[in-house]
């Protein structure tokens, strides 16, 4: 165990309040932005992430330690003991609670996982954001997604009767 | 950007690129997405280049009652996508409850799809 943690690559990732972080380079690729980084050699020594703070930044590592596929020695165990069914349904779990944030960091990890690119991260924030609004009424929706009509009130009649089929 | 939003609380969605609300609304049923168009001016054509297409109809329990309204949506909301990218689409009809009363209608799916040139790429 104490060799394989030693020959794996580590890299360092710095948020722009300061903070680094050592990761495993399997888990920093899971971001496609820090895998194009790492393949073109631009990250020698650190790579520094700019608007993603340390806090956010932390728990997208989480999410890529998670969700980083097990590989070599560790993932033939994996697979020996675990069927993949229970090992995605156990990862559905983990999303669910890792996903229990508040709006503005939920927000937050939207912006981070484009960015980085990690399309199962987005898809999470966006299927989450989703869920939340929609049972909501039009209000509700325009309130938490910071839109204000701005409509006439014509044209806003204009749009609805020309979709009136799906508002029904 | 991060920090500007963070701060304000208010304006956290309005700062995020046509591209990614784009993603986000694209977890919706489509006839869903299309509802966005009333939210404000920015939103009005969104819901047009979502890149997934998700229309389902079950017999008694949609919105839309009957299966012939169900198609009128579907090749509607194809015609009006125009060339936008597809990555993800599914048309599903009638899972449960009189199937045969659909039947005829659910043949046809496949020809207003392919009819209309949906675009559509593989990911």
């Amino acid at each position: 165990m104490a060799t394989r943690e030693a020959g794996k690559k580590m890299i360092m990732l710095k948020s722009p309040d300061g903070m680094e972080f050592e990761v495993e380079e399997a888990v920093a690729m899971e971001s496609q932005t820090i895998r194009k980084m790492i393949e073109d050699d631009c990250a020698d020594t650190a790579i520094l992430i700019p608007n993603i703070n340390s806090k956010i930044l932390s728990r997208v590592i989480e999410y890529c330690n998670k969700h980083v596929p097990t590989t070599g020695a560790t993932g033939a165990a994996a697979s020996d003991t675990v069927a993949p069914a229970a090992l995605a349904e156990d990862l559905k779990i983990w999303d669910a609670e890792f996903i229990k944030v508040n709006r503005a960091t939920r927000f937050d990890l939207i912006q981070a996982a484009s960015y980085l690119n990690i399309k199962g991260l987005l898809d999470l924030t966006s299927q989450t954001t989703i869920d939340t609004i929609s049972d909501n009424s039009l209000e509700e929706i325009r309130s938490f997604l910071s839109t204000k009509n701005d409509y006439l009130p014509e044209e806003e009649q204009t749009i609805r009767r020309e979709n009136q089929w799906a508002f029904q | 950007m991060h920090t500007r939003a963070a701060a304000s609380g208010e304006d956290l969605f309005r700062v995020l690129p046509d591209e990614l609300l784009r993603h986000v609304i694209s977890f919706l049923p489509s006839d869903d997405a299309l509802q966005t168009c009333v939210l404000d001016t920015r939103w009005r054509n969104l819901w047009r280049s979502t890149t997934s297409l998700d229309l389902n109809f079950v017999y008694g329990c949609s919105r839309i009652l009957s299966c012939e309204r169900f198609k009128t949506m579907v090749k509607l909301i194809i015609l009006l996508r125009g060339n936008s990218l597809l990555v993800k689409g599914g048309i599903n009809a009638c899972e449960n409850k009189i199937q045969s009363a659909c039947a005829p209608a659910r043949l046809s799916w496949a020809s207003i799809y392919l009819g209309t040139g949906a675009s559509c790429s593989r990911n």
